[in-house]
């Protein structure tokens, strides 16, 4: 039996979904890189960060200024919005939330996501003051039109981005599974009091995951600055975004973070392709309300372990 | 001992008539006709994006004010009255903009109300404050129903939706393209505009619109789509938020080789470059001011002092605004009231030289309370950096 010949039409079709898949990995990988440091903090402290798209917001600056004063390359950019998001995200924990966990409130969860929702909105008022509400942008490493396939457009800085965001993610990873700092994440992801009680230093790893996921949060912020620019509100949209992709991975879970990234890019793009482009953002948050309709705790919840 | 006791009356003496000399001066002050400073004073209004993504417009439009007042104070004020700037953040959001105004109505006293928002924004100003007759006057909002017989007090100065299309069609029935994509972001600007230019270009032109959300970063899975499709030949962006200073870059590494078209002259302002780089070559994009233009002598001396203080030339819905402060100007000297009633009533019936030439509101289906502005320019950028005085000419299209 011979196979039908595939008409224009249809490889054109076909094109399309390859080219609509790949860009939404693209992209995915960095929503990967927003969300697993959000989820990474409620993981170790039940902290929902608000400020976490100010963090992103921080690191594209930094890197745009750092890139104008000092005409650094983007990796050194990079790495500079990294140390800043880290220090910043170190800093909001030692100083602002600490204080909220050691005292003896009945619901700190609840002061700390107002402390984080009031340090975000000062955030982006005090970049619209200081930095002006312009929008900014750097040359990327890599500005060119790239061709994947002989049908696969994009800019070459899409591809910079992704290939960022999956080199801090395996780094992450690591960090994660293989150092004594990643058992102990771990530990105080499974349990928390039983984690305190066994010595673990909660306050100086609780430290270390919001420097991380300051970082992290930066970078993202700063890789992607050539290509969607850097003004006072950036973090807005990012802050929902990073939330869908921790309901829909899981709270606590950074694999779930990957996979949840990924997912929200792809509904990102396909949904806007084949439904309509003028709901894009409504397509995660669809995705995200059909698996906790299923999967309450999302993909890959982690239930916290009974002391 | 002596020395001690006199010295003390003494002060007192002249503490008392100094005391009473400033009593019989005020008294004096208070018998005299109401001097200019006594007349109520001419407030404005910006309440306006301070801090969202169109801030800068907010702010710009707050320095205008500023140096309005200025001006007119160092002349010995409106008729007399004191001017002052009163201002606040909207946030973008239609809500705050809402509380926000009535605010400066009631605390601040404000006369008029100006500034920049969002079309769909400020028709939600507008409504919830139809009842206060406070005159609202616009610069720079497109919206073909920001204006209307519904609503009195609202008037404007510049370009709109319909009056644009219908200019733009011309143009595009002149151009060589055959096949044209409309991206327009879902705010009441881009829907109907896109709307608007669909309607009035020639049944031979072949036009698709995308709409995509005003505030989204990214474009390319759906101009990726395009570039494996149709190929337009052209793409009108019609948006106000980041995504249009992203689209010069996005459009070509898509893979699309259309030229690009900005339904208003956002490639003037300040970030255009710095966003575009070198993909900002060969930009065409609609504009009012060109070389047929030319400024009255209101609206050189507007240059002259905007330039000195801001060190660059006006945008040209600068000159708008500018237009609009003096229209209420015109009205409260004709008037000789600020009372909101009485100026929404005279702004009707104003007529004056404003910065491109003479300046009065129409009456009239589809242009209610509006001033219509002239000839619509094509402009292109033909090298990196290029200033709106320096870009091409593509075309100049009379109403």
């Amino acid at each position: 039996m011979r196979r039908p010949k595939s008409s224009p039409k249809s490889l054109l079709d076909m094109q399309t979904a390859v080219q609509t898949l790949i860009l939404g990995t693209a992209i995915g990988g960095v929503y990967a890189l927003m969300g697993v440091g959000l989820n990474l903090i409620f993981g170790v402290m039940r902290v929902a960060n608000f400020a976490h798209g100010a963090l992103y917001m921080i690191g594209g600056y930094a890197a745009y200024y750092l890139t104008l004063a000092t005409g650094a390359p983007m990796p050194v950019a990079v790495i500079g919005a990294m140390v800043v998001g880290g220090c910043v995200g170190y800093f909001v924990n030692a100083i602002l939330l600490r204080p909220v966990y050691r005292s003896r409130l009945e619901r700190p969860s609840e002061f700390t996501l107002i402390v984080t929702f009031a340090l975000s909105l000062m955030a982006t008022s005090a970049a619209a003051v200081f930095l002006t509400p312009n929008y900014r942008k750097f040359e990327g490493m890599w500005p060119d039109t790239i061709t994947l396939f002989g049908f696969v457009s994009m800019s070459g800085d899409r591809a910079v981005a992704f290939v960022t965001a999956l080199i801090l993610l395996c780094a992450l990873l690591w960090l994660v599974h293989f150092t004594d700092l990643g058992r102990g994440w771990r530990a105080l992801t499974q349990n928390r009091m039983g984690a305190d009680i066994v010595g673990v230093d909660v306050f100086r790893l609780a430290n270390l995951a919001f420097a991380t996921s300051g970082a992290l949060a930066a970078a993202a912020g700063a890789v992607l600055v050539p290509l969607y620019l850097a003004y006072p509100t950036m973090g807005e949209s990012v802050i929902v975004k990073s939330f869908v992709i921790v309901v829909l991975g899981g709270l606590g879970s950074i694999a779930g973070s990957l996979v949840g990234g990924f997912l929200l890019g792809w509904a990102e793009a396909l949904g806007s392709v084949y439904i309509g482009s003028g709901y894009t953002d409504i397509y995660g948050l669809v995705i995200m309300l059909v698996v906790l309709l299923f999967l309450p705790r999302g993909l890959f919840g982690i239930s916290e372990r009974e002391v | 001992m002596v020395k001690n006791i006199i010295e003390p009356v003494c002060a007192n003496r002249r503490k008392f008539l100094a005391g009473t000399a400033l009593v019989l001066a005020t008294s004096w002050s208070g018998l005299r006709p109401a001097a200019a400073e006594d007349k109520a004073p001419v407030v404005l209004g910006f309440a306006t994006g301070l801090s969202g993504a169109q801030a800068q417009y907010g702010r710009d439009n707050v320095k205008i004010g500023e140096l309005f007042a200025e001006q007119m104070n160092s002349q010995g004020g409106i008729d007399g009255r004191k001017v002052s700037v009163v201002s606040g953040d909207t946030q973008d959001q239609p809500d705050i903009a809402i509380s926000l105004a009535r605010r400066l109505i009631r605390e601040d006293g404000a006369t008029a109300l100006f500034g920049h928002g969002g079309s769909g924004l400020t028709l939600a100003l507008s409504q919830a404050l139809k009842s206060t007759k406070v005159p609202l006057l616009l610069s720079y909002i497109w919206g073909n129903s920001n204006t209307g017989p519904s609503l009195p007090s609202v008037y404007r100065i510049g370009p709109f939706n319909a009056y644009v299309a219908t200019l733009m069609a011309k143009y595009l029935k002149q151009s060589p393209y055959k096949n044209i994509v409309i991206l327009a972001e879902d705010t009441a600007y881009g829907t109907d505009f896109a709307k608007d230019l669909s309607g009035k270009v020639d049944a031979g032109l072949k036009v698709e619109t995308i709409p995509f959300q005003a505030k989204i970063q990214d474009l390319s899975p759906v101009l990726g789509k395009l570039a494996s499709g149709t190929q337009p030949d052209a793409i009108i962006v019609a948006g106000n938020y980041q995504i249009i200073y992203s689209l010069q870059n996005q459009i070509p590494a898509a893979g699309l080789k259309s030229q690009i078209i900005g339904a208003w002259d956002y490639p003037t302002t300040p970030e255009f470059w710095e966003t575009a780089g070198k993909n900002g070559v060969g930009v065409i994009y609609a504009t009012f001011t060109g070389p047929s233009v030319k400024l009255t002598a209101t609206g050189e001396a507007f240059r002259a002092s905007y330039a000195a203080k801001f060190g660059r030339d006006p945008l040209f819905y600068e000159y708008f605004l500018w237009d609009c402060l003096n229209a209420l100007r015109k009205a409260v000297t004709d008037s000789k009231s600020v009372d909101p009633a009485v100026l929404t009533e005279t702004l009707a019936k104003v007529s004056f030289e404003g910065t491109t030439g003479s300046i009065h509101f129409n009456q009239e289906e589809g242009a209610w309370n509006q001033a219509l502005s002239g000839t619509l320019f094509m402009k292109q950028y033909t090298e990196v950096k290029q200033t709106d005085a320096a870009a091409k000419v593509v075309a100049e299209i009379a109403p």
